[in-house]
């Protein structure tokens, strides 16, 4: 397997390009990239999402889907990839039904992967006696699990609760 | 984006392959197609290639943000 440096400075020729608006170059460097990289979720997302940028000569479109979903197969801890489905289901497909699941999906990951950073970064400050900052990523973290502003369920709330009460005690 | 640019220039050539994707529309500008959308009755097929066209230019500037 090559390098980290290789595959960062891959990374860093297909987004020039793409910035330039070369899209099929970019393209064929990401093809060049999953070559040495197969199955990198990443890659396989700028792929699907090159893919709707390349002229009337380019590859199926429906490549593009296969791509998203298979990063969302690799990558469960991610929600990029979901994201992307769920964009594409929305524009290219019409299908606001499975556009919500999806969007819903990458939601609900985001969440979770938000709220344990914020976890983690407020145990952080505890230690470091910044209370007030530690507050407010609990806070924060209370207003990302209600639903749409408002307060949680009974149950999901005194469960919340608990839990900040363990970060801050800790 | 630019309001008067054509919908044919706007969405590229793979994306003209979906379903959503309607040439009788590829004349009318980014302006025409959103009013259409958003009429009253909803043109479908405006708002299938408002969708399109707005795509092709979130992807197109994904690397810039």
């Amino acid at each position: 397997m090559k390098a980290t440096s290789s595959y960062r400075r891959a990374l860093r020729e297909i987004l020039s390009k793409w910035k330039r608006s070369e899209f099929h170059l970019a393209l064929s460097q990401v093809e060049r990239a999953l070559e040495h990289w197969p199955d990198n979720p990443p890659l396989l997302r700028l792929r699907g999402q090159l893919t709707q940028l390349q002229d009337e000569s380019g590859p199926d479109l429906r490549a593009a889907k296969t791509d998203f979903e298979r990063a969302a197969d690799l990558d469960s801890e991610s929600p990029a990839a979901l994201t992307e489905l769920a964009h594409y289901l929305f524009a290219v497909e019409d299908d606001t039904a499975a556009a919500l699941r999806s969007f819903d999906k990458s939601i609900q990951l985001a969440k979770r992967l938000l709220i344990d950073a914020l976890e983690g970064k407020a145990k952080t400050l505890a230690e470091k006696q910044r209370d007030d900052e530690a507050f407010l990523c609990m806070a924060e973290i209370l207003w990302i699990s209600s639903t749409n502003g408002q307060s949680v369920k009974d149950a999901d709330q005194k469960q919340l609760l608990a839990r900040l009460r363990e970060i801050a005690l800790d | 984006m630019n309001d008067e640019a054509q919908a044919d220039d706007l969405i590229p050539g793979s994306l003209k392959r979906s379903a959503s994707y309607h040439s009788r529309y590829g004349k009318k500008t980014y302006k025409e197609i959103k009013q259409l959308a958003s009429g009253h009755p909803v043109d479908n097929k405006a708002r299938q290639m408002k969708k399109l066209i707005e795509q092709a230019e979130r992807l197109k500037d994904k690397p810039k943000k």
